[in-house]
């Protein structure tokens, strides 16, 4: 009975998470373009894979998007949490203000940043205002990751922000009101009480921001049209394997940078349970 | 060292929610302040406004010499123990105790000596390191004490801070929070609803109702004095039965009329209660403290309704005999109509009361000593201290002084 | 009232991007390029809202994206309902294993195994069907684990009694576990509705012919056709999003209760 029920499950999981991520490994020792015959390569891809300049451009923008990415978007929704978890009005409203990019789509929201990095759009007109010369973000390939950054924290923080209110909730009022009565100003209440005890969802945060820039993809198909540029300036892990299958018909090179890929959020993965061990008793 | 005064504070809630009306209360230099009233009467709201944690809708809040309406928690000097302790569950003990002397910047060799004093006292020293996840129940409870007592506030203010323990160790623990509160001799705001801990704690016990505070006063004068119906059945247990009544003339001086029977009044009672006499011929509210009904005697055995001077006898039937191992608690019902006490309106002087029947009709209890033989269904004659009767208005439920 | 000041700052910032893309769409095409941006058009044209369905099968995204998302829906609502409960109430060899095998799964993204799984939906013959864009997503790591969360929450006694008094264990299950998890049930539908709503990368991979595509992938293939006209994409992007909006605010509660559930276990 319980295998029965839980069997669908367990065979559409498989079918698309792990298994293929075994298939991966399989392929990414075969030469294949899809339309010819599978050839036995050995460590071969890997070898053309770390020797390829395109696959460390690939590695150091995703990277450095994480890096900046990850940080940033933690600050802000831990920032935007603890001002709405006050007593203030108009909270809900707020909430959801900052809630809402979060779940809208990909694709519409790359393409409306498209229209708004445009070289006459919205945030030139603005600079301009200012009397900063604004580039042509998207085509200039200095500026094209980093508006893709900004754009992915505005989309995510307002996520993050809901786990840390989730978070901030569990540590009950009186811990608060019993700091303060014991001297405390605002300032100590947050950094001595608030910030540690809210260290479990900082770490869960932290990790699944990594783990969700480590995959990044549809903001760098979109706004680079799918091809990276400008000069592979937008070029992300993900990217480069979808042009190894769609651009350049060589799986196997696809697959090593899957199964690089893989295990590093493997890797990733298993640290937050151990980071993430003993939650916070009350 | 200071002292508390509260005059005429109120809060609203934003809800309309009327938590506090009017406060007037003044807790000494080292006295023991208990505030207890059942749930809801705005014990909590009180101490947290003393706090500075909640701001009052009205009145003012003197705290030594300074009124500290607007001062903020962190500067009214006022250590506050939580009703489930709110301990800092990321900091070791010793860094809970200390944790209010480190931010007051007290050199650090200073807080640990003092930290390791205040552990001595509570008993703590052997678990300093640990984390509060690592500790009993009772062992918070000191860690939440220790983080008050080391500070040397000029007020201490403790929110139920044993009911969360089991409870044994909240009778050890009642006696050690008064001895640690003695030695300190700190102005303290205790706020329960347990009124056995109301009555063995406090100085004076302030009984606040919905609100209202009904009467602030030494456990003895609660209990030999109640102001009011709502005082006299908050405090004593089981408590007190209270019974519509007529007072009337009998053989020899004052005695009311319970249904059939007569209890003539204690010729004390008469004296003291000048007031009883211009209630003559009206209905009242009688209150017999269970433990003023000490003895036992068969209903068939004697002529136990008769009076003597200070000794009357009830007779009733026994509905059930409780053991207590000590003495038995004895429900028994009476031809006489019973007293509740409502819920209570806004004005203090009312106490809403309800005479009546519905099953409880007639109900009441005595603590008798083990050696009566007694046993349910028998009728019998209990004695009555006649001396220690209590009188109510029966419309405004104030007693008769 | 500093706090109040940054936080609606901040919403404004939210609230700006849709704001223009709103403002855009009702421009036509001359006025949208005019520079320095102008927030309010001179005078409303709403003519973009009509010819962009003739200009593009946007009605046949929408129906496609509609198919998908409630195929996805479905499929998670009976699939991660059945396999949590299993994993929570019911006795059986390798139930370990299989929940190991669950949180294992719980955090590989759907981009990391792109590659692999397009080559299987190739081989399954799954390219250029719905049932491409509904089978890849048709179950969640994370709907399992919610809902074997709630069904632990449940009391054990309930469903004790209901055996007692002899039902099954599908029975229970149906009749009895079921409707008493109805508000995870909710926020499940969301999340799966929402995941497959906004998809880009599924269809993209599996929808190679314009009259399988979803709104996003529409839009975004019409981008790259049309990447001058801003005011017609800015129309279709309000189109896209306002559904959206809707759902959103009449369940934010229950987006939240996902969040709060499955984020932080
Ligand atoms: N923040 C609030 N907003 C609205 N009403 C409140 C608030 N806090 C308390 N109240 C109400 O004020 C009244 C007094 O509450 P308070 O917490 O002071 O009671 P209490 O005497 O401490 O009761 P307990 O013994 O249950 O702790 C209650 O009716 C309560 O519902
Ligand atoms: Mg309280």
């Amino acid at each position: 009975m319980g295998i029965a029920m839980s069997l669908p499950a367990m065979i559409v999981l498989f079918l698309f998470t792990l298994g293929p991520a075994i298939y991966a490994f399989f392929l990414s020792f075969f030469s294949w373009s899809l339309l010819n015959k599978m050839q036995y390569v050995g460590l071969s891809n890997f070898g053309f894979i770390f020797t390829s300049p395109l696959f460390w451009t690939a590695v150091f923008n995703t990277a450095s998007f994480a890096l900046v990415v990850v940080p940033t978007q933690t600050l802000v929704a831990l920032g935007i949490a603890v001002l709405l978890n006050q007593n203030l009005p108009a909270r809900g409203f707020l909430r959801l203000a900052f809630f809402f990019p979060a779940v809208s789509s990909s694709a519409v929201i790359s393409i409306i940043f498209m229209w708004i990095y445009n070289k006459f759009g919205l945030l030139n007109g603005a600079l301009g205002v200012l009397g900063i010369p604004g580039p042509n973000w998207l085509a200039n390939p200095f500026f094209a990751l980093k508006a893709i950054m900004m754009m992915n924290i505005w989309t995510t923080s307002g996520y993050f922000m809901v786990v840390f209110l989730a978070g901030l909730q569990a540590i009950p009022q009186e811990i608060h009101d019993a700091a303060w009565v014991d001297g405390a100003g605002s300032w100590y209440r947050f950094t001595r009480i608030t910030v540690p005890l809210l260290k479990p969802t900082t770490f869960f945060v932290a990790i699944m921001g990594v783990i969700g820039t480590m995959q990044m993809f549809d903001q760098a198909f979109i706004i680079s049209g799918g091809t990276g540029g400008p000069l592979n300036s937008t070029t992300t892990l993900v990217l480069l394997i979808y042009q190894y299958i769609f651009s350049y018909g060589q799986v196997g090179y696809g697959a090593a940078v899957t199964v690089i890929l893989f295990v590093f959020t493997m890797a990733v993965t298993l640290g937050v349970n151990k980071w993430l061990g003993k939650p916070i008793e009350y | 060292m200071a002292t508390i005064e509260l005059e005429e504070l109120c809060k609203n809630f934003s809800d309309g929610t009327k938590a506090l009306s009017n406060l007037n209360l003044t807790v000494a230099d080292g006295e023991f302040m208990v505030l207890v009233g059942p749930s809801g009467c705005g014990k909590t709201t009180t101490l947290r406004m003393v706090a500075g944690l909640e701001e009052p809708s009205g009145g003012t809040i003197t705290i030594g010499e300074r009124v500290v309406n607007d001062l903020s928690p962190r500067d009214r000097d006022v250590a506050m123990v939580f009703q489930n302790y709110a301990l800092y569950p990321h900091m070791t003990v010793a860094k809970n105790i200390g944790f209010a002397l480190r931010m007051r910047k007290v050199p650090k060799d200073v807080i640990d000596s003092k930290v390791e004093d205040a552990a001595r006292v509570l008993g703590l020293s052997a678990v300093l390191n640990r984390k509060p996840g690592q500790l009993s129940g009772g062992q918070r409870q000191r860690v939440a004490m220790g983080r008050a007592i080391v500070r040397e506030p000029a007020v201490f203010l403790m929110d139920e801070p044993l009911s969360s323990l089991d409870a044994k160790l909240r009778v050890q623990m009642r006696a050690e929070v008064t001895r640690i509160q003695r030695h300190l001799g700190v102005a303290t705001l205790y706020v329960t609803h347990d009124q056995i801990e109301a009555m063995t704690m406090g100085d004076r016990v302030a009984v606040l109702k919905d609100g209202i505070l009904h009467q602030c006063d030494t456990p003895d004068m609660l209990y030999d004095r109640p102001a009011n119906l709502f005082v006299a059945s908050f405090i004593g247990s089981p408590t007190m039965n209270l019974y519509e009544g007529r007072l009337v003339e009998g053989d020899d001086g004052l005695a009311v009329a319970l249904g059939e029977q007569r209890l003539s009044v204690g010729r004390d009672t008469a004296e003291r209660r000048q007031s009883l006499a211009a209630y003559r011929d009206r209905a009242i509210v009688v209150g017999i403290r269970p433990e003023t009904l000490y003895g036992v005697q068969a209903a068939g055995l004697g002529p136990g309704g008769r009076a003597e001077e200070g000794n009357g006898a009830l007779k009733v039937k026994v509905e059930l005999v409780e053991s207590l191992g000590s003495e038995f608690i004895v429900h028994f019902r009476i031809g006489a109509k019973t007293v509740e006490v409502e819920a209570a309106g806004t004005d203090p002087e009312l106490t809403e009361v309800t005479v009546g029947g519905g099953a409880r009709g007639g109900h009441g209890e005595a603590r008798v000593g083990r050696d009566h033989e007694i046993k349910a269904g028998d009728e019998v004659w209990l004695s009555v201290d006649t001396n220690r009767l209590y009188f109510f208005d029966l419309a405004t439920g104030v007693a008769i002084a | 009232m500093l706090y109040l000041l940054v936080l609606f700052c901040g919403a404004l910032v939210m609230f700006i991007p849709f704001a223009w893309s709103l403002s855009t769409s009702l421009k036509p095409l001359s006025q949208s390029l005019a520079y320095p941006p102008v927030w309010i058009p001179r005078v409303f044209d709403w003519s973009n809202y009509v010819k962009i369905w003739q200009i593009v099968p946007l009605a046949r995204w929408f129906l496609n994206s509609g198919i998908a998302a409630t195929g996805v829906t479905l499929c998670n609502l009976v699939f991660d309902s059945m396999a949590g409960y299993a994993l929570a109430r019911l006795q059986f060899r390798g139930k370990q294993f299989l929940f190991i095998g669950v949180l294992a799964m719980l955090m590989v993204p759907f981009q990391a195994v792109m590659l692999p799984v397009y080559i299987l939906l190739r081989y399954l013959g799954l390219l250029d069907n719905y049932f491409g864009l509904i089978i890849p997503l048709a179950v969640q790591a994370v709907g399992v684990f919610l809902m074997r969360q709630a069904f632990l929450n449940l009391p054990a006694d309930l469903e004790s009694a209901a055996r007692i008094d002899g039902a099954g264990s599908f029975r229970t299950f149906w009749q009895l576990s079921v409707p008493l998890v109805a508000p995870s049930l909710l926020t499940l539908g969301l999340i799966s509705f929402m995941l497959s709503w906004n998809n880009f990368l599924l269809p993209l991979l599996v929808a190679n012919r314009e009259h399988l595509w979803t709104v996003p992938l529409g839009i975004v293939m019409f981008q790259q056709e049309y990447f001058v006209n801003w005011p017609y994409l800015m129309a279709a992007a309000v189109m896209t999003t306002i559904p959206v909006a809707v759902i959103f605010l009449i369940f934010q509660k229950w987006f939240v209760r996902g969040i709060a559930t499955t984020g932080m276990n």
